[in-house]
Formats: C-alpha cells, structure tokens, sequence
C-alpha cells in the first residue's frame, strides 16, 4: 500500500534474542487508532498479557510516531514512549517533542517496539533498513549527557538519541528517558528501558514522507502557521516566557499549590516569577521541530552557588516543584536541580513533589535527622538540593524517594500516606483543584494517574475569558470527558497540546486528511470517535490490570482539608457528583467500567 | 544574497521541511538545500548556499559545471562528484544529495520559501 | 466616589504596559475603573477585554456572577491576564 504522512511500517526489536522484525502496519489499524498513543495502545493491549511485572522482559516498551509527525503541520515534533508502568502499574504514555520523533519517521517507522531483555546492556542504532544491537557495557553507569556525547561522537552529529541515566540503570521508579533536551519524564518508563538493559536508542533516517494533496496540504499548513502566530498566547506569551507564562497568574488565582499542597499561594514570587526567568536566565529562545512557538528557553545560571548549570526550561512544572512545593525561592537551585534531573534521568515534576513530601515528614516527625542525615524543613534550600542529589545518586533516604511518593510513603508509614499527594501512584503537578474543582476530576480520571495532561480544564476555570466558574461542579464532567478524548488525538496524531490553544479541530482534520488522504479522517467528529475509542481502551487495559474502582479519586488532603487563605480558601474538591456525572457521559458502570454498549458502539 | 543571524535561530528545522516540500513534494531533509546544524546547548548552525560574491566554489570547479545566475547553478551533467566546490566555501557549506553532488540555493524562483516560512526571521535575504 | 486599589500586570502586559505592580486610586464602579486603567497604560483595555485579556479580581475571574454595576472596594486587587491557554 501507498502510504501518504504514515511511514508504514512498523519495527519490532526482540533484545532477548537479538532478532528484528519489519511488519507492514495494517491499514485498518491507522483508520481505527490513528497512531501515536492510539497505535500504541492497540499494540499493548493485545501483546501484553496482563499482570506481568513492569520491570520484567514481558513488558513491552512503545516508541510510536504520528501521522503528522515529522511533516511541517506546526508542532509536529511530538511522539510517545508507552508502557506498563512500574509506577502505577497501569497504563503509561509519555510524551516528548524534540526531534527523535522524526528521525524515527524518516528512517522509515511508525513505531519501534522493543520486546524482552538483553543479558548485558545494549543500544539499538537503526539506520534505515540497518537495525543492530551495540555493546552498551561502556555507556553503562554515565549520565545522559555523556551518553549522548559519546554516541553522537560515534555516530555523527545528524544521530538522534535517546537515553537513561544512572537511575533508569537502577530501575528507579521516577526514572526517565532523555532525548536530548526533551524528556519521556512522567511515569517511569525510563525504569522499564532499564530492566531490558536498554542503554539508548540511536537513530538516522534518510527516507521522505509522502503528501496526498500537496497544493491543499499546503494551504491548511499555511492558515495553521497564520493562526499560530497571532493567537495571545503560542504567538505572545509563551514564545516570550516559555509555559512559565502561566506562573504569576496562577499563584494569583491562588491554584500554585504550596510547601506540598498545604497552602495555596506562594509568597516568594519577588524572585521566582516568568519575569525574573526571561530577564535572569533565559539565553535563548529553543524550538522542537516544526515548531514556530519556540516555548523552550535555553536557561543557564551566570553566578553564584549553581554557576554555569543550565537547562531547557524550566518547565512551569518544574518551577514548581523545585520552588513553590518546597518553599524554595532561588531559580539558580531550580535550575540546578533540574540539571540533575537531566543529566541522572529523573522526572523532575515527580522528584520535587516528592522532595516536598519528605520535607513535610521531617516538620512532622516521621522522618527524623538521623534517617535523613540533615534536617529537611521547607524552604531549606541547601537541603532541597541535597535531597534531590541524593535521590540521583541513589543514597540514603534518596533510594527510598526515588521510588516516588506512594511508595515511599507505605514504607515510612507513621500516617504518612495522607502527605503523599499522588493518584494511582503518579505524583501531582502544580495545580491545586480545591481552587479549580475541574482539574480535580482531570486528575482522578487520567489514565495514567495524576497529570494534567490528560485534560487541563485550568484554561477554562482560571486562565480564558469565557470561563466556567472554578467552585462549581456544574458542566466539568462534560468538558473534562471531550477534552480527554481531544487530547488522545492529539497525541496519537504527532501534534502538541499547544497547537490546540490557536487551532481548531477542523484545521487540524484539514492538514491530517490532506496529507494521508485517509477518507476515515475527514471530519472533526471522526476523530473524536478515535479519541473516546482510545481513551476506553487504556481504561480496558487499567482495569485488566486490576485497577481498583476506588482509585479514581484525589489524596484525602484535596478532600477534606480546606485551604486557609487565597481565592480558594474554605474550598475542598467535591468530588463524588462530578465523578458520578463523569461515569454517565462516559457510560460507563457506578465502578467505572465502560458499558458493553458503549464498547460495541467503538468497536472494541 | 542571503544573511542568517544565528542567534535568532530556535533550531526548529520548519527551513528543512519547506526546502524539501518545495522542491521534492516531501518531508525529507537530506533532500533539503539548508541544514541546522546543532551540538547542544551550543548555538544552531546554519548550513546554505548564501549567494555570495565570492564565488569561490565556481572557480574551484574543475569541470566547469557551475555558473552563477543571482544563485549558483549546477550543470549536473557535468558534475562528477568530486567535492572540490565545497571544500573551497570559506561559510562551510556542505550539503551533499545522495550522489554526492553539492545542494545549492536555487532561491526557489526568487520566492526564497525558507526565508517565507522561518518563525524567527534567522535568514532574510540581503537588504532586507 | 473613588477607590484605591491593586492593579497588576502578568507576562507581556507587565511588558506593554512597564508596570507590574501598582496602587492607583480609580472609580469605584468596576468598568469605569478598567476605562480609567486603561488610558493610563495606553491599553485598549474595554474593546479587548476576553478576547486579548482577562481581569481577575481578587484571584478570582470576573466573568461569572459579576453585576454592570459591581463596585469595587478599597484594597481589592485587580490582575490583567493576557488570554493563555495552557502549562
């Protein structure tokens, strides 16, 4: 078959017996799952055989591309790395731009899936047609960015990496992969390269994507490029700041959660603010491919303690979780601790949240001095930076940590659990629901647990001007189920999140239709179907996994405890006739499992 | 004539894909007649034929396949292969297709699409 | 009457305007004062009010369940928000 946008293969790498296989990908499965997390989801759910142990061989490691990627629709950098997550145990895909995605493109794949475990540490390189497993034995034990160096010295400057650190090594359960200067950060699936003695991937690809309708492609690429670039924010403020954009306005909303969600508005904004960032340590304005946003800032620190470290970012997350959650107000420590997190291979979203988890153990007495071996307050940030080295190293408490929160809370004990702030095991990001009642269910219902990537109703109850009101229940359950479904097309189709604030669903099926030529794909509601499709089927493969029905919830503290002080104070999440209404769109049971309807109605 | 200002580059590679679109109706970069080049966290690269006055590529051709037209333009048939022109580009172009024969600049029939597209305005034609 | 009361500025407005924090004492009726505002920063800030930015008043959005004639009081904060949509 012609493919148009699609490369139209797929690779499988056998790392225990060393053998690959190219498989045609299957028209009808691009119709049904588009690609990206779709495809990936499709390939999980039928390979794996549920219960297996996330860090053994059985496990399966997607990297899968979209039909957009690696074409110049704007944004078209991005693609996923999916798995069984050692963190939660359920479904994972994460997702990062950069350039890896089309490299794998233009060598000629949709998607490489690796299979097994290698008896001693490997990479893959694949040129083309030429796919090999190399000797890692002398990659083994070095940061990312050596290893990427050394592969890029081997290789050639065009190779694109990807790689874990020392602690995807370790098979610690925040452990990310790297690619350059974008991370597979949430969920662990750096841990899972790890357990298969998968060092890096290494690729060079040389072939071309074909266009079904050029002169049209062409023009919906066109308007998109134009939308784009006027639009306030992908054509303003996030170009200037990066998604720190959003940092000064949150806090004022008072949705910023503070010292590990206790408070809900952070006072050391005079020297952590988007502005201090940009005019402080922003060195120069970083693009993903095909990105005419630029929202990647190169920051590097010029004087002082942290001297000379840098990063790409910080992301507002991480600003977060190395500031506000562990009361740090120094952007130099922020940096720096991103830094490691980079270099060791961590997610830095999830290291500070746990940091900040460790800090309220140690104000509350179940951890002590002489387990830490330094008295961890907050806003101590020596001590922050300490911890977070000491969880990149793998020593003392930071073995524990590095486990991430829900774990490490089982093991502390002593009523630590009501401290970690996590859902399904994954540690939450910067925003306080009990401020935007909405982003209360997003977090309860992703599919991967607590993140904000799954549906970001913030935009609607805080940052838009048709705004919904962040303390009612009233329209959330509607919008959080669409945004879900949107969203997993999004990250099937090789697009970013970000494309979608100036760009319509229909300039998005103008691009996709004009460059596949998939009849399938010629209307906004098509793909929604795909999207609400997809998402049933990480909900099949959690459940399969024996997700808990009770486990759609938030941690008892967004509950029960009412914030002090703030626009949000004296408000908890109501979460149960949200969650309720939620199940009823989705049509789902009262223990949310989809209908035997509904799932015919897919076709699943 | 085209100037680049490599401080402006995001490294976003839209210049790559537009090229290849442009003259090949496909995404693919070894096909493009600009690159960027970049060793991270160092700054991006520009890799094209700038036009310039020099020249120097033209008289290093032994075969005598290169003229200039407001661009360099390549006699392919006369080609063969040898390099010599971008071993004497004192910018260090050297895009090469996969005959190695060198890809240079055509302006797109004067419509300069890489120019068009980029975000950042990293390349501008000259006077501009 | 008038008020005195916060006005804040975030991400390119502080840029637009020079300004990210200030004290000023305006109207006390809420869309005379962002008239008032807004010819002091050069902001065309009644005809763009939704479309380029959003007001929070106290934290709080202003869109839902505030009244033409809303008053402001002394000490109230008001935020200029350019529209963003995401983190």
């Amino acid at each position: 078959m012609q493919w148009f946008g699609y490369a139209g293969k797929l690779l499988y790498v056998n790392l225990s017996n060393g053998n690959y296989e190219v498989k045609e990908l299957a028209p009808e499965q691009a119709k049904k799952y588009l690609g990206g997390k779709g495809l990936a989801a499709s390939i999980l759910y039928d390979r794996l055989q549920p219960g297996q142990d996330p860090l053994g061989p059985e496990n399966l490691l997607v990297f899968a591309t979209g039909p957009l990627t690696a074409t110049l629709a704007p944004t078209s950098s991005r693609m996923i790395v999916a798995t069984k997550s050692p963190l939660t145990g359920l479904w994972l895909d994460s997702n990062a731009g950069g350039f890896l995605g089309r490299e794998i493109k233009f060598a000629g794949y949709d998607a490489l899936i690796v299979e097994g475990k290698s008896l001693e540490p490997v990479y893959i390189l694949i040129e083309d047609d030429r796919v090999e497993l190399r000797p890692a034995n002398n990659l083994w034990g070095k940061d990312t960015f050596e290893t990427h160096q050394t592969l890029k010295e081997l290789h050639g400057p065009d190779y694109r990496v990807a790689a874990i650190g020392q602690a995807g090594e370790r098979m610690d359960k925040l452990a990310a992969i790297i690619s350059e200067a974008r991370a597979f950060g949430r969920g662990g699936a750096g841990a899972v390269m790890g357990s298969k003695n998968l060092k890096a991937i290494v690729v060079r690809g040389t072939r071309g994507i074909n266009i079904a309708d050029y002169q049209k492609f062409v023009d919906y690429v066109k308007e998109a490029f134009n939308e784009v670039a006027i639009h306030p924010d992908t054509g303003g403020g996030r170009n200037h700041y990066g998604t720190s954009v959003i940092y000064s306005f949150i806090n004022e909303a008072g949705v910023h959660p503070v010292e590990n969600f206790r408070k809900g508005k952070f006072t050391g904004t005079d020297t952590i603010n988007e502005e201090v960032l940009r005019s402080k340590y922003y060195k120069k304005d970083k693009a993903c491919s095909s990105c005419p946003i630029a929202c990647s800032k190169l920051a590097k620190v010029d004087e002082g303690k942290y001297q000379g470290k840098f990063t790409e970012g910080p992301e507002y997350e991480d600003v977060w979780s190395f500031g506000a959650q562990c009361g740090n107000t120094d952007l130099g420590a922020v940096i720096y601790a991103e830094y490691l997190c980079d270099a060791y291979g961590l997610d830095a979203t999830s290291v500070g949240n746990v940091v900040g988890f460790a800090m309220e153990c140690f104000e509350q007495g179940a951890l002590t001095e002489e387990e830490i071996g330094y008295p961890l307050r907050f806003g101590d940030t020596e001590a922050m930076i300490k911890t977070v080295e000491a969880i990149c190293q793998g020593q003392g408490i930071g073995k524990l940590l590095a486990q991430g929160v829900r774990y490490a809370s089982e093991q502390i004990g002593k009523g630590s659990e009501k401290w970690a702030m996590h859902v399904k095991g994954m540690e939450l990001p910067a925003y306080d629901p009990r401020g935007a009642f909405g982003m209360g269910l997003a977090y309860a219902t992703s599919d991967r647990g607590g993140c904000h990537l799954r549906s970001w109703p913030i935009a609607q109850e805080v940052l838009a001007a048709n705004r919904m009101d962040p303390f009612s229940v009233e329209f959330k359950a509607e919008f959080i189920k669409s945004e879900q479904d949107l969203i997993a097309v999004i990250d099937s189709l090789g697009l970013c999140l970000f494309a979608t604030f100036a760009l319509s669903l229909k300039q998005i099926v103008g691009m996709l239709s004009a460059l596949t030529g998939i009849q399938e794909f010629n209307s906004g509601e098509k793909l929604m179907v795909i999207g609400e499709r997809i998402y049933n089927l990480t909900r099949l493969f959690n459940l399969r996994e024996g997700m808990a029905p009770a486990s759609d919830t938030l941690p008892e503290r967004l509950l029960t405890e009412q914030l002090a002080e703030g626009p949000a104070a004296g408000q908890v999440v109501p979460l149960d006739i949200m969650l309720k209404e939620y199940y009823t769109i989705r049509h789902w049971d009262e223990a949310g499992r989809p209908l035997p309807a509904k799932l015919e109605e897919l076709g699943l | 004539m085209l100037t680049v200002n490599e401080k402006l580059c995001t490294g976003c590679r839209i210049c790559e894909q537009v090229c290849s679109m442009e003259h090949h109706r496909e995404f693919n970069a070894g096909l493009s007649r600009i690159k960027i080049a970049s060793k991270w966290p160092e700054e991006e690269k520009v890799i094209l034929c700038r036009q310039c006055k020099a020249q120097s590529c033209i008289k290093a051709c032994p075969q005598g396949a290169l003229t200039f037209n407001g661009f360099v333009v390549l006699d392919n048939d006369r080609c063969d292969s040898c390099g010599k022109c971008l071993e004497a580009c004192p910018f260090g172009f050297n895009l090469k297709d996969k005959e190695n024969k060198p890809l240079f600049c055509d302006t797109c029939q004067g419509n300069y699409q890489c120019v068009n597209w980029c975000p950042s305005k990293a390349i501008r034609k000259g006077g501009e | 009457m008038t008020v005195k009361i916060q006005v804040k500025f975030f991400a390119q407005l502080a840029i637009q305007t020079g300004c990210r924090s200030c004290t000023l004492e305006v109207p006390n009726n809420f869309y005379q004062a962002i008239e008032v505002i807004g010819a002091r920063f050069n902001l065309p800030a009644k005809e763009k009010l939704g479309t380029y930015y959003s007001i929070l008043i106290n934290g709080k959005g202003y869109s839902y369940g505030l009244a033409d004639n809303y008053e402001l009081k002394d000490e109230d904060t008001l935020a200029f928000v350019p529209i963003l949509s995401g983190g």
